[in-house]
């Protein structure tokens, strides 16, 4: 429990969804609170506690909507790179090497061809379980669990699918290894030769996912996606973003404590009257 | 003026005053080297001057005049045999998380190892005291003492 926090300061969003979360109900937020919380970008919780809610083993999550197409989270390019976005903000926790492992599981990708990538403020990138955008309260893996293992699950049936159509066969009589779809007779075809017959197929209401004794990316030390980019200098930060005509403020601050006003050295440039 | 990075010249227009932190971001456009505390205490700025780490926040431009500069991209691009083997250490034992610190951390250990007496791995305690500068709130500590020591070992 966090000590001296009065909740009722919290905005009201956030007392809805801690509320929300001690009765375990997915409920979503009202349309309202929504476009509003939407306009302020993402929201970005601290670990409180009231948010932890126990694992739900063995409970469906709350259903995948149906506008939430694969393509949105993973596209497979022609030589099968599998690159797959992720609805959170990556920032050391490492959901941006996790996410992709569980959807990779599901599509039985080549690990060694996924990529990842940062979602935007679409709709398909919110909190399946919140409604809203957001990375915090260690919700991330819980709530998205069930999200990207059914997305990969997806993915990998129209693969399939794509490749019973080329092959002329029953789909149930192929499987998949490692990036590669496999017919009876030894033929074989990779994800990237079939990704884009596959991703102009229905996506299918109902998959199987895995039983978790088949997982062979989920539950093995994985290196993270990101960890070359941040050990060479190339891994972007906000400090780094550089968008044409873009304004930087600073705070100016007086150098000692209760000054009344700031010294005569600092220089304040104004910014265009029209920002 | 001029500016030596990474074996390539720039001519700077700015104050002479100038912290080389901003003439490498801003001004030159390498934006590897972080900016943490712009008062040399958390090392996130770390680059070396002629092969010494220094911190790039509170050393003017006027100081790199006809010396030789070095940042995290050019380090760690293969080039250098140590500064590719702190790159292997650090991706072989995952050291990043949110990887803000890291280019002052991956900096200040290549500019230690440099300066250690060969076939003498340092020890946990040097380790530690060469790297007291770079703070890391993500606490990634102990994975960092093991990449500098396992970098030591391969350059040995």
């Amino acid at each position: 429990m966090l000590p001296n926090i009065d909740y009722r300061d919290l905005p009201r969003a956030a007392q809805r969804l801690m509320a929300r979360s001690q009765n375990d109900e997915a409920v979503t937020l009202p349309r309202r609170s929504f476009l509003k919380l939407a306009g302020a970008g993402g929201l970005a919780l601290g670990a409180f506690p009231h948010l932890v809610m126990a694992q739900a083993a063995g409970q469906g999550t709350s259903a995948l909507k149906p506008t939430e197409q694969p393509s949105a989270f993973v596209q497979i390019a022609a030589n099968g790179e599998v690159t797959v976005t992720i609805n959170r903000l990556e920032f050391g926790q490492g959901v941006q090497t996790a996410l992709p492992m569980i959807l990779a599981e599901e599509l039985d990708a080549d690990w060694s061809l996924v990529r990842s990538r940062h979602g935007s403020n679409d709709g398909a990138y919110i909190d399946p379980r919140f409604g809203i955008h957001l990375t915090g309260g260690s919700n991330s893996i819980k709530n998205s669990f069930t999200q990207y293992r059914e997305l990969g699950a997806r993915a990998r049936a129209m693969l399939l699918s794509a490749a019973a159509v080329r092959w002329k066969v029953d789909a149930a009589t192929l499987r998949t290894q490692s990036g590669t779809v496999l017919a009876p007779d030894g033929r074989k075809l990779g994800y990237g030769e079939l990704a884009e017959a596959a991703m102009a197929l229905p996506v299918p209401e109902k998959v199987t996912l895995k039983d978790p004794k088949d997982f062979r990316i989920i539950g093995r030390p994985t290196s993270r996606l990101d960890a070359r980019a941040k050990s060479s200098g190339q891994q972007n930060f906000g400090i780094d973003v550089r968008l044409p005509g873009q304004l930087t403020a600073v705070v100016a601050r007086p150098p000692v404590c209760s000054a009344r006003a700031l010294p005569r050295w600092t220089t304040m440039r104004r910014a265009p009257s029209r920002v | 003026m001029k500016l030596t990075v990474n074996n390539r010249e720039f001519a700077i227009d700015a104050d002479p005053a100038m912290p080389l932190l901003w003439a490498l971001r801003d001004v030159i456009g390498l934006t590897g080297t972080k900016f943490g505390c712009g008062a040399g205490q958390c090392g996130a700025c770390t680059v070396h001057l002629d092969g010494q780490a220094i911190r790039s926040c509170i050393t003017p431009i006027s100081e790199a005049e006809g010396k030789k500069l070095t940042t995290i991209e050019a380090a760690t691009d293969g080039t250098d045999r140590v500064g590719a083997a702190v790159h292997a250490a650090w991706l072989k034992h995952d050291v990043a998380q949110c990887g803000y610190c890291q280019s002052g951390q991956i900096m200040s250990a290549i500019a230690f190892l440099k300066s250690q007496p060969s076939g003498k791995p340092p020890t946990s305690a040097e380790i530690d005291a060469a790297m007291d500068g770079n703070i890391c709130r993500c606490g990634t500590y102990a994975r960092i003492r093991t990449a500098v020591a396992d970098a030591a070992r391969k350059i040995a």
